[in-house]
């Protein structure tokens, strides 16, 4: 209950603000006379979703010797394609708009089904060695089938899990040894993995563009834009912080890059991508100040550097007029 | 809480349910414009994210500045003082300007009241005041203090929140620590009820209260399970921290039987509680605990493995979701005693969150042991990731 809401609303009726449909429709939920449990329910949703991602990676570890392999892919398989099947008939049909989900269980049946079918194909790669030397290449299939569910459904939680997966396809996010003589050249090199990252992080933006400005499933565009943005400035943020001597360079590319970003954010009133940008800026700019002064007044030059920030932060808001 | 600050604290739970009602398409742009013209808020509003880094920006300028300026200062506790009292002010100075809500005055405020508690710790253990025993009794008891005046003067419910649990840990270091956690929960609980919803409290304050209630009502479910009586952990709390088996004997039967009840019962009166309340807090402190129970049961009865037991309790969970969803729909009007399924006027994202959905990832990820080496392969496995997935091979 919010007592300030109910005196507003008895006002705002007065002042012929809201009708009187609309105030008693807002009175009862402000008394707390109706009350949703939606929440609740997606918090039930999800830790389910939860427990039984973590139970079956659980049953995975403990009985592949005991059960079988193939038994065990098959069961997984075959939960996988249940939960696919309830989602698909809950689920609205596909369209290159936004898809409003009539029912607010199926969105998690989906993402269940989508990383039982990623803790499938992964279990069956560890376990037949399907791919052979090439096994990280199931990464680009399960990201594959995540796209597709992604777009199908109109899902963009499934769209995150397929860009990450994407992205750890090329080794971006942890920069592991693929293992293959294919990968050894780039496994390790911090080279080849800041360029994969900012190279897929370029690809996702130019993608997210695309889908806004072709209307295909523009209300994508946001998680497009935002991980590409992260991976870019990332793997930039990755040179400029390097031992290497090119870090001056990498700081160049990443003043013309913060540039581009801020403005184009500016411009398209994007206050999460402006706050990003604002933040690889900020820490890249320690690196040039650090090596100007040698470290002499490291703590005035911190606080004088995030006042700067600060203040370029609240002026820009004020700006945007970036309300929730 | 000054008067200024509690009335724009209620300027904004207007505004936002305004931008709920906005939301769900239930009012237009120009009403809601001429409902910020009614309810104005000078204050600088801004994004989430933005709050997060205006936080991190302003405790590493506080950080910076005061470690510059004292950077020769040898004495912890006089530091820990000037640099409580200078952050409290600063917090005094934020919450009145139009900058009160940005992410500046939750940073001033913490650092305000670590610096506080950190002389309190210097001066309690490192100057050997008073003994080890009292000095912990009474760095909790500072804990009890610091939070609650944070709580009341600038209405952060975080603050209210630490200073319940070191006011329950307080209890704890008393004799007859669980009575008096269950007899202070309960009293605490029902003196709180009617608060949760006063209108003479700000709403940060009430924000606060609820805090507080639910405090005490996980310290009652704390001081009624059966795990936490086997294992005597509020008892624990007197000593310093040794194992329980060496310093407590076993708990009597009686106050077993009261353990296993309680386990029982306690999220079935916060559910039963809630659903007639219509109180959501209750909702979820009912869940919480019966998850809790559920897990308690777990351990004393083994009566399947743990995967199954995971994965037939988050079946069970999806299961009722769905079933509770349907039966609120099949009411007429989508209502029954007031509770729906339906979104109301919050403002709803479509679906699962990105970032839960990665979490949920992160969980999924299988660890099965690598099948043998055939033909010479060279590979051997690895481990992936990315945006917090992981995952091994």
């Amino acid at each position: 209950m919010s007592p300030e809401t109910v005196a507003a609303i008895a006002r705002l009726r007065e002042d012929r603000i809201l009708s009187d449909a609309q105030a008693e429709a807002f009175g009862r939920v402000a008394r707390g006379d109706l009350l949703s449990v939606r929440a609740e329910l997606r918090l039930m949703l999800y830790a389910g979703v939860l427990l039984l991602t973590t139970g079956v990676g659980i049953f995975l570890k403990e009985n592949h010797d005991r059960i079988g392999p193939a038994a065990i892919a098959a069961a997984i398989g075959a939960a996988a394609l249940g939960c696919l099947w309830y989602a698909s008939r809950r689920l609205p049909p596909f369209s290159w708009g936004s898809v409003e989900s009539p029912h607010v269980a199926a969105d998690y049946v989906l993402v269940l089904a989508m990383l039982l079918v990623g803790a499938d194909l992964a279990y069956v790669e560890s376990q037949f060695r399907v791919l052979g030397p090439n096994w990280a290449y199931h990464l680009l299939i399960v990201s594959v089938v995540y796209l597709v569910a992604a777009y199908r459904f109109d899902s963009r939680a499934v769209l995150t899990l397929a860009l990450t997966s994407f992205a750890a396809w090329r080794g971006v996010a942890v920069g592991m040894p693929f293992g293959s003589s294919h990968y050894e050249a780039a496994a390790g090199s911090p080279g080849a993995v800041r360029a994969n990252a900012i190279g897929v992080g370029l690809l996702y933006v130019a993608v997210g563009v695309l889908s806004a400005r072709g209307r295909r499933k523009a209300h994508f565009e946001p998680v497009w834009a935002a991980a590409g943005m992260i991976l870019v400035f990332g793997g930039v943020l990755s040179g400029v912080l390097d031992d290497g001597g090119a870090w001056i360079a990498w700081l160049a590319a990443l003043a013309v890059l913060g540039a581009v970003a801020l403005l184009a954010c500016w411009r398209l009133r994007r206050p999460l991508e402006f706050a990003i940008a604002t933040a690889a800026l900020y820490v890249g700019g320690f690196r040039l100040l650090g090596e100007i002064t040698h470290g002499q007044g490291a703590l005035l030059i911190v606080a004088a550097w995030s006042t700067a920030a600060l203040v370029f932060l609240i002026r820009a808001t004020r700006r945007l007029k970036s309300t929730e | 809480m000054r008067k200024p600050w509690a009335e724009l604290s209620r300027v904004e739970e207007v505004r936002d349910s305004a931008r709920g009602w906005k939301s769900a398409d239930a009012i237009d742009a120009p009403t809601l414009a001429a409902i910020e013209t009614a309810y104005p808020d000078p204050r600088v509003r801004l994004h989430g994210f933005w709050r997060v880094l205006v936080f991190v920006l302003v405790s590493v300028i506080a950080n910076a500045l005061i470690w510059f300026i004292f950077s020769g200062a040898r004495n912890l506790f006089a530091m820990g003082l000037v640099f409580g009292a200078l952050l409290a002010g600063a917090t005094e100075a934020l919450r009145g300007s139009r900058y009160a809500g940005t992410g500046a005055d939750s940073a001033t405020s913490f650092w305000s009241v670590t610096y506080l508690l950190t002389a309190a710790a210097d001066l309690l253990f490192r100057e050997n005041t008073v003994g080890d025993r009292a000095a912990i009794t009474l760095m909790i008891l500072a804990i009890v203090l610091v939070g609650a005046i944070a709580a009341w003067r600038w209405g952060f419910w975080l603050y209210a929140a630490c200073a319940a649990a070191a006011f329950y840990a307080l209890l704890g270091r008393l004799p007859f620590g669980r009575v008096l956690w269950m007899a202070a929960a309960i009293a605490a609980m029902w003196l709180l009820r009617p608060r949760l919803d006063s209108a003479r409290l700000a709403p940060a304050h009430r924000r606060c209260a609820a805090a507080l209630f639910a405090v005490s009502a996980a310290a009652l479910y704390a001081a009624f399970n059966l795990f936490s009586v086997d294992r005597h952990l509020i008892e624990m709390l007197r000593g310093y921290g040794p194992e329980a088996q060496t310093v407590v004997a076993p708990p009597a039967a009686a106050w077993r039987l009261v353990g296993k009840l309680g386990t029982l019962l306690v999220p079935a009166v916060y559910l039963a509680w809630g659903i007639r309340a219509r109180r959501r807090l209750l909702l979820v402190l009912g869940l919480a605990a019966a998850a809790l129970s559920a897990a308690t049961l777990r351990y004393y009865v083994h009566i399947a493995p743990l995967w199954a037991v995971l994965a037939a309790c988050g079946a069970i969970l999806m299961g009722v979701a769905i079933a509770i969803q349907r039966a609120l729909r099949a009411r007429a009007g989508e209502e029954w005693r007031g509770w729906t399924a339906a979104p109301l006027y919050e403002r709803e994202r479509g679906g699962i969150s990105p970032l839960a959905a990665l979490a949920a990832h992160a969980a999924a990820a299988a660890h099965p042991a690598p099948a043998p080496e055939r033909g010479g392969l060279e590979t051997g496995g690895g481990e992936y990731g990315g945006g917090g997935a992981t995952g091994r091979y």
